[in-house]
């Protein structure tokens, strides 16, 4: 068992469970940042590492664009889980879990709060991954928590508009969170550059980055 | 093959792999395929239909709605003026006007349509346009999910450059 089972191999099922959820609105500077770079009049390829939400796909149908979506946490948990024999390598699990053609190129890529959930390791193997369909201008947005504690799974996050989005939170059912500080961002962002970097007093820290 | 409407004494038969009779009935004004039946091979006709049953190959139903229920399960690709997936599809989906992926609707898959409603709950893993040209239908078709290639974009064309930290 290699290290990614700290992603956690978790089934499904409970990912989706939660009992004590809290709605919370949450005013992003990053995601307006972001959509402030996006024309109305050319066509965007946007990959969503979160799940498949009805209100992102209204969002984004405003843009003329191709959305991707891969719900990257829950499929790594569902791979995980199924392994029988060897767990795979992250390499070798993302190249089967993002199989895109070698000449796609996103203009954005959406990864949520899943970096807190990386180890090092699997983050970088990510990036490294990811950076094959990147290119000058390709715009990355991350949320990275500062706090020790975090929800169990991924929030799933709905944009309301391009500086609102809403989500609900299970305080629960809580893990430790992997603490991410801004340098090692920095360091492990390889190709890309802090375009908009945004500490919110809800402890949360928005990123933008921007490939370079 | 052609999919019709069948006549009450001489059921039209949807394929010769089909498991069994294939029933097709009205409802509402809709063909129905019912959750018994398996059909392999492709299926087109001129109204509206329901899909309970199982569908492998391809659904061409351009000018008519087509709902693939909830105990459909579908492995084709489907070509309609509007879908509405209550069930489980694999493959790729055309829509001249709208899609719909009820909360109980599972796809994988790649999406072309100029309107996509997804409902709290329902699991889709694949690609959307909602900018399609026509010539796009035809590329894409040949495409699994997460292996469409677009064109490539131009940074010279993203908004606000200028890079700070």
């Amino acid at each position: 068992m290699n290290s990614l089972s700290a992603v956690s191999a978790e089934a499904s099922e409970a990912y989706e469970a939660s009992t004590e959820e809290i709605c919370i609105t949450h005013k992003s500077l990053a995601l307006a940042a972001l959509c402030q770079r996006l024309y109305h009049d050319r066509k965007y390829h946007i990959l969503d590492l979160g799940p498949a939400l009805g209100a992102n796909v209204e969002f984004f149908s405003q843009f003329r664009c191709k959305l991707y979506i891969e719900d990257f946490y829950k499929s790594v948990a569902e791979e995980l889980a199924a392994a029988e024999a060897e767990t795979p390598s992250p390499e070798q699990l993302y190249q089967r879990l993002l199989p895109y053609a070698e000449d796609i190129r996103f203009d954005v890529i959406l990864c949520w709060d899943l970096f807190n959930y990386l180890p090092r390791r699997e983050l970088q193997a990510l990036l490294k991954h990811l950076a094959r369909f990147c290119q000058r201008g390709t715009l990355l947005f991350s949320l990275v928590t500062t706090h020790h504690q975090i929800p169990a799974r991924p929030i799933l996050f709905k944009i309301l508009d391009k500086e609102n989005l809403i989500y609900e939170t299970d305080s629960s059912d809580l893990r430790s969170s992997i603490e991410y500080k801004p340098r090692d961002l920095k360091l492990l962002m390889q190709g890309f550059q802090i375009a908009n970097n945004f500490q919110l007093r809800s402890g949360m820290q928005e990123f933008l980055f921007i490939h370079v | 093959m052609m999919w019709k409407k069948a006549e009450p004494d001489h059921p039209e038969r949807a394929d010769a792999a089909s498991s069994a009779h294939t029933p097709v009935t009205t409802r509402e004004q809709c063909a129905t395929i019912g959750s018994s039946i398996t059909i392999r091979g492709d299926l087109s006709g001129e109204e509206d239909l329901l899909i309970q049953g199982r569908v492998e190959g391809k659904i061409d139903l351009k000018q008519h709605k087509v709902t693939i229920g909830k105990d459909g399960h579908i492995k084709a690709d489907i070509y309609a003026k509007a879908i509405v997936i209550e069930g489980e599809v694999n493959g790729n989906l055309f829509s001249d006007e709208q899609l719909i992926i009820r909360k109980s609707g599972r796809v994988r898959g790649n999406i072309v349509s100029p309107r996509v409603t997804l409902e709290d709950g329902a699991k889709f893993k694949g690609s959307i346009d909602m900018d399609q040209k026509p010539a796009e239908h035809q590329r894409t078709s040949n495409e699994m999910p997460g292996q469409a290639k677009p064109a490539a974009s131009s940074i010279d064309q993203i908004k606000g450059l200028g890079v700070r930290s």
